[in-house]
């Protein structure tokens, strides 16, 4: 290992702080760090200001006007017949004034439903897998204290039923609900699949399995929502020391890997729950760079 | 074509808004912006079938939407990549002696709090290849590799750029801090 000076360190200071620097001359400087005070102090000064920096430059949404507009694009690039667009721009300004479906009652089902999927659709499809889980988990969670009782689908059924009416999605997932889940095998017992509309979307419960990953125990909850087959995957965090390594999962999303599909993940209440925007045939977990 | 239209909206929708802040911010204007936007998007779209399923979706849109903004903006890909003179690559170096700049090093997010639309503004500043780099090290957290790719010009030149750009926003800082007596604040 080379030892490097104050002014080398200085030198390679934001290239160090990029992570952009090579594994020797990564390990001279923090042989530096660790020695020379002043130096240590004034890295993490600088990344700190660099971190703040970053912070003002993260902030900023597409506006609503330019989002549309680029869906109406998108939609136009993808060939779709006119009439279809025309309910697509009628969907869009109903969700726009309230999310009220005013396609009529006998139109006929839209030849792609993804296509129908705004900017605003996408996000609540993320919405809607948090409230499928929170269900599944809670009735899990009641199930495991009964898991041999008669009823415990039906009443699941009926939960289900009851929840896919709701106009406001369930966001907390509690971790005992995830270990239930986990404990009881409920994975198994309910009778998938379930249908339903959730905020006048029609969504289809298709099924929910326990997968192991790297002796992780997981749960993957698959369900159809306007065409689209999502997955939804709940880790409990403590089982996930194996994997994050260096990385601390806190309050923000993070981004990874599952099934080969970059998704983001949100701790909650001691679960890592997270959406992958297309099925995932099994859970192969990894962080994104 | 649903299937396939499926994945690249699903890949576009958590880009959406880090498209929109980098063509707005490196474009002059909204509308500018805005056209820059939906000619990347419908130009990766068309394109899609090129890219490679569990490689970086955000690395490939980005570059699209680089070359995009270049070719909109006459004389920024002439002048992205010029090395222009070396007078603020010493600058932190110089920054280092400043009192003030030690008060902004003391504790920044106070006042990055109070000026941060002087900070955004202040980018505009920068020169086209600067502020490009920049934006996608600082605010995307782009890998050298990755912004190099994306821009077109080489590592050296994406270092060269980012240390420049750097330092112009850590002056402008450190100016905004003198003048508002911001780091003598914060002496006890």
């Amino acid at each position: 290992m080379t030892t490097v000076n104050c002014r080398d360190a200085r030198a390679l200071l934001m290239p160090y702080l990029d992570s952009e620097l090579d594994a020797a001359a990564t390990a001279s400087v923090q042989e530096h760090l660790a020695v020379c005070a002043t130096c240590a102090r004034r890295f993490e000064r600088e990344a700190r200001l660099e971190s703040a920096l970053a912070d003002v430059f993260r902030v900023g949404t597409m506006p609503a006007d330019v989002s549309e507009r680029l869906d109406a694009r998108l939609v136009e690039a993808s060939g779709m017949p006119a009439d279809v667009a025309r309910r697509l721009d009628e969907r869009l300004a109903a969700e726009a004034s309230g999310g009220v479906d005013v396609r009529p009652a006998d139109a006929p089902p839209a030849p792609s439903p993804i296509l129908r999927l705004s900017a605003s659709a996408w996000r609540w499809v993320a919405a809607a897998a948090v409230l499928l889980v929170a269900v599944t988990l809670w009735f899990a969670d009641r199930g495991a204290a009964r898991e041999d009782g008669p009823d415990w689908a039906g009443r699941f059924v009926s939960a289900w039923e009851a929840a896919a009416e709701r106009r406001t999605a369930p966001t907390v997932v509690d971790a005992d609900g995830v270990r239930a889940m986990l404990a009881a095998h409920a994975v198994g017992q309910v009778p998938f699949p379930l249908t339903g509309r959730v905020h006048d979307h029609s969504v289809e419960l298709l099924g929910a399995r326990e997968e192991r990953f790297d002796g992780v125990r997981a749960v993957n909850v698959l369900y159809d929502c306007c065409g689209v087959v999502t997955s939804v995957f709940v880790v409990p965090v403590g089982a996930l020391d194996a994997l994050r390594g260096a990385k601390a999962l806190g309050a923000e999303p993070v981004d990874l890997v599952v099934d080969g599909v970059r998704a983001r993940g949100q701790v909650r209440d001691g679960a890592l729950i997270g959406v992958v925007s297309r099925h995932a045939s099994g859970l192969e977990f990894e962080w994104a760079d | 074509m649903t299937d396939r239209h499926a994945e690249f909206t699903a890949l576009l929708e958590p880009e959406r808004d880090a498209l929109w802040r980098y063509a707005d911010r490196v474009c002059w204007d909204r509308s500018s912006a805005e056209d820059c936007v939906q000619e990347a998007v419908l130009i990766a779209y068309r394109k899609f079938d090129t890219f490679t399923l569990g490689t970086s979706f955000r690395a490939w849109i980005f570059r699209i939407l680089a070359n995009c903004i270049l070719n909109a903006n006459n004389g920024l890909r002439r002048r992205q990549s010029k090395v222009v003179s070396s007078e603020h690559m010493d600058l932190v170096e110089a920054l280092d002696k400043e009192e003030a700049y030690q008060g902004v090093l003391e504790d920044p997010e106070p006042l990055l709090d109070r000026v941060s639309e002087e900070v955004r503004n202040a980018v505009k500043g920068l020169s086209p290849g600067e502020r490009m780099v920049f934006l996608l090290r600082a605010a995307e957290g782009f890998s050298y590799r990755e912004i190099a790719d994306a821009v077109e010009i080489p590592i050296g030149t994406v270092m060269s750029h980012l240390h420049r750009a750097r330092a112009k926003l850590r002056e402008a800082l450190t100016e905004h801090a003198e003048s508002t007596g911001f780091a003598r604040n914060q002496d006890p």
